[in-house]
């Protein structure tokens, strides 16, 4: 299961949303991740703890005129922008 | 140990070299301080990361004023890495990354008023927000040219700087303000201070009419710069609180 890391949190500046690191965590990254509308609903499932499977099951539910392709590309394209703040937990899965 | 008064705010010093207490000369008083910060004999030997060009001395410097700003959001105080100079008794205050020209920009000013400008600070001021108002204060630490004096003044707006042949300025809006902001701060990673930190950041970016300036090293830079910012109004609504 995708999870994520203890110590990133997401934040608002003004209307910009953004990934940050805070605590422990701020000792290996030092910056800030900017999060559009669609990356902070995945941010949000994330902090849940979801599987890439079900982020693209929720994409295509949420936006009904993207198609399967698309919505696999867009999960994995994200995933990867924000790689740093993320675990793959297996053993809840 | 001393005690020194940045922002209004009484902080206390627990030295190991004089060095960081002849800096801070200017900004002895009594206390009691309200906190006070002191550097261990092992984060001063990383500080200084075995290069031996920096004395121990210097880096107990550093170390004390970092810690400092940390603290500072519990009173409503942050470091913002700009240069700072007040005309007329209002700051106004440029940011850009290191070797951008913000001295250079800042002596244009300098030269353009005369008598009317002071310089807060060169490199590292303090910001209070005190009954509403955004005060840029000066503090000991203020680069190596040590421009700066002992003084706190109204902010009436704030300004990255970038180069430029031509000179142009513009308004920021806060998508644009908080993308270049986090260069140019300090940013406490515990999480008490950190909440606390944030919502003065949102402030800073909400209640503070930001500008982009693109300039080169003339006088008209300073003159535009100046005949755009003033007409900002102050966090205050007026400054009459």
């Amino acid at each position: 299961m995708l999870k994520t890391k203890k110590g990133f949190i997401l934040r608002k500046l003004a209307s910009e949303y953004m990934v940050v690191a805070i605590g422990e965590a701020s000792k290996s990254f030092n910056g800030m991740i900017r999060m559009n509308e669609t990356a902070v609903f995945y941010w949000k499932e994330l902090e849940k703890g979801t599987t890439e499977q079900q982020l693209v099951e929720k994409t295509l539910e949420r936006f009904e005129d993207v198609d399967a392709d698309t919505a696999q590309k867009d999960v994995r394209e994200f995933l990867g922008t924000i790689s740093v703040a993320i675990q793959d937990d297996a053993a809840y899965d | 140990m001393f005690c020194i008064q940045i922002a209004g705010i009484p902080i206390g010093i627990d030295n190991r070299y004089p060095g960081v207490k002849q800096l801070c000369r200017d900004y002895i008083v009594e206390g009691p301080p309200l906190f006070t910060v002191s550097v261990s004999e092992e984060q001063l030997l990383r500080e200084q990361g075995g290069n031996q060009q920096f004395s121990l001395s210097y880096c107990e410097s550093l170390c004390i004023y970092r810690q400092i700003c940390l603290k500072l959001p519990q009173y409503d105080a942050f470091l913002l890495h700009s240069a700072v100079v007040a005309v007329d008794g209002d700051a106004y205050v440029f940011t850009a990354p290191s070797g951008t020209g913000k001295t250079t920009h800042m002596r244009l000013w300098l030269e353009l008023f005369g008598g009317r400008a002071e310089v807060v600070n060169g490199d590292k001021p303090v910001f209070r927000f005190i009954d509403g108002t955004l005060y840029a204060c000066g503090t000991p630490w203020q680069g190596k040219e040590q421009l700066g004096s002992n003084i706190m003044r109204p902010v009436r707006a704030v300004c990255f700087l970038e180069q430029s042949p031509d000179n142009h300025i513009r308004r920021l809006q806060p998508a644009e303000i908080s993308e270049r902001i986090f260069h140019q701060i300090l940013i406490p990673k515990e999480p008490e201070d950190f909440d606390r930190f944030w919502q003065l950041l949102e402030k800073l970016v909400t209640s503070v009419t930001f500008y982009l300036l693109q300039c080169n090293r003339e006088l008209e830079a300073a003159q535009l710069a100046y005949q755009t910012m003033r007409q900002a109004t102050c966090p205050t609504g007026g400054g009459n609180q």
